[in-house]
């Protein structure tokens, strides 16, 4: 979509969003607490946008450090089942078990375990981001042509250079389908896993604002959690637009 | 499963040699093992004197598949570069003026997706030959382009090779091919494949058209060695 008009269709839908509100309100006559009006909300994200900032910057640290690990945890299993095929079968069922136990149980056990510190939140990130990482990437770096692998084998290329130049590249649209899932995932996680047992961040002030009724204050954190998953995801689609500009045909 | 039985050729300096044979008789595995992609269970492999281990080393090789290696994400003249990145650029052709070289000056900057099939096919080669090895291997490098594109690009590979003075062994099984582009053939009976005849391409050079009765006669000669070859050195086609 061209970019005049995919923001002429987002500014279409907050607008709708808006207007779909105030007529919930309106016509069910709700209480603030229950639904504030956009007003009262847009007051709170204005009169306490530090406090906002900081939390949400707390937040978004927790997600991009335990997203950052994914990454890298990722990527080194990914080579490691490349290279060393026996990793595979060893570590491949752990994964596997990582990836299906319900992450908010786990949550509770490691939040239990390690306390509250940054530790079980970034545990909490990684459990959530990893596995999609992890097998998009190892089916990425097996899409490597093997005619490629040939050609660099031919040329005495080492392992470097055979991930930079071949692997790699082969791997990035796959990588890239999994980073738009995991990176947004990564903020969810984060602040469900502030959820259990913190004293700053959007899942905390999430609580805070549950435990004492206060519509407008939840509503305003809401908010700024979509705004920092949408900023996520159009991150991810920027990455993707530069990334992958290979693959556009010639105009 | 023998593939391969007794195989020994030499070729020389400069020259051009093609392996002609039915399809399954074994060439491909042997150009394969000449690049040191496949280890013969026997015998060796040497180029100038050099196990095909060290001349890899030494980045003395260079194979252009049938199917073209190149990286989706670089264009053309990255994909030719790429060779230069592993190997060092000593002694190498520029890639940009290859290119050229090659006709495709227009699309330096075009992804591989973006070029036909013969275009491909000559970065392909540009990037088996970019760094001058000694020995260059051409696996069917115009199997999949149409007759008209495959002459084309024929006659542009002679010229080439002809400038370069590179060796040259190429798999085919295409007999107008093998007399358009070599000075000896050999020819493959079925699997296991061996060598069953050995011949010198007795025309000029640059090769006449594939009308002309010389060209016609050494087809023709050449047609029936295969058919010797394949009827009486193996189980069948």
């Amino acid at each position: 979509m061209k970019p005049r008009r995919a923001f002429l269709a987002y500014a279409g839908f907050f607008i709708s969003v808006l207007v779909a509100w105030e007529l919930v309100i309106h016509v069910g006559h709700l209480p603030p607490v229950v639904m504030p009006s956009p007003a009262s909300v847009w007051d709170v994200l204005t009169t306490r946008s530090g406090e906002l900032a900081y939390h949400a910057a707390v937040t978004a640290g927790e997600a991009l450090a335990g997203y950052a690990l994914a990454n890298a945890l990722a990527l080194v299993l990914a080579l490691s089942f490349i290279w060393l095929p026996p990793m595979e079968a060893v570590l491949g069922p752990w994964a596997v078990v990582i990836k299906n136990v319900p992450f908010v149980s786990v949550a509770s056990i490691l939040l239990i375990t390690l306390g509250d510190n940054l530790a079980p939140k970034l545990l909490i990130v990684v459990l959530v981001c990893f596995f999609p990482l992890l097998a998009n990437l190892v089916k990425g770096l097996r899409a490597a042509e093997p005619v490629l692998l040939d050609r660099m084998r031919v040329l005495s290329a080492g392992r470097g250079q055979i991930f930079r130049k071949v692997l790699w590249p082969a791997a990035v649209p796959y990588y890239l389908a999994a980073h738009e899932t995991a990176f947004t995932g990564s903020i969810v996680a984060a602040i469900v896993a502030e959820w259990f047992f913190a004293r700053k961040g959007l899942g905390y002030l999430i609580v805070q604002a549950t435990v004492d009724y206060r519509g407008d204050l939840l509503y305003a954190v809401n908010a700024v959690a979509a705004a920092m998953a949408l900023g996520a995801y159009f991150s991810c689609k920027l990455a993707e637009r530069w990334l992958l500009r290979w693959q556009r045909p010639l105009t | 499963m023998v593939v391969l039985e007794r195989v020994s050729l030499d070729v020389a300096t400069g020259e051009f040699v093609s392996l002609l044979g039915p399809s399954g008789c074994g060439k491909t595995t042997l150009l394969r093992i000449l690049a040191g992609l496949e280890q013969a269970p026997g015998g060796d492999v040497l180029i100038d004197n050099l196990p095909v281990g060290e001349a890899r080393g030494k980045h003395e090789i260079g194979v252009a598949f049938q199917r073209a290696a190149l990286v989706p994400s670089r264009t053309a003249l990255e994909n030719v570069r790429l060779t230069l990145e592993i190997c060092g650029s000593v002694d190498a052709f520029e890639p940009e003026a290859l290119l050229r070289e090659f006709g495709l000056g227009a699309f330096l900057s075009h992804y591989p997706h973006q070029l036909s099939g013969g275009m491909q096919q000559r970065v392909n080669i540009a990037c088996a030959m970019v760094h001058r090895p000694r020995l260059l291997l051409l696996d069917e490098p115009f199997g999949a382009l149409d007759e008209l594109t495959r002459e084309s690009l024929g006659a542009w590979l002679s010229r080439v090779l002809a400038d370069t003075g590179q060796t040259c062994v190429l798999v085919t099984h295409s007999v107008e091919e093998a007399v358009a582009l070599s000075d000896r053939v050999a020819v493959f009976s079925a699997r296991p494949g061996r060598i069953q005849a050995l011949l010198q391409i007795d025309l000029p050079r640059p090769r006449p058209s594939r009308v002309d009765p010389g060209f016609a006669s050494e087809v023709e000669r050449l047609r029936r060695a295969l058919y010797a070859a394949v009827d009486g050195g193996g189980t069948g086609a």
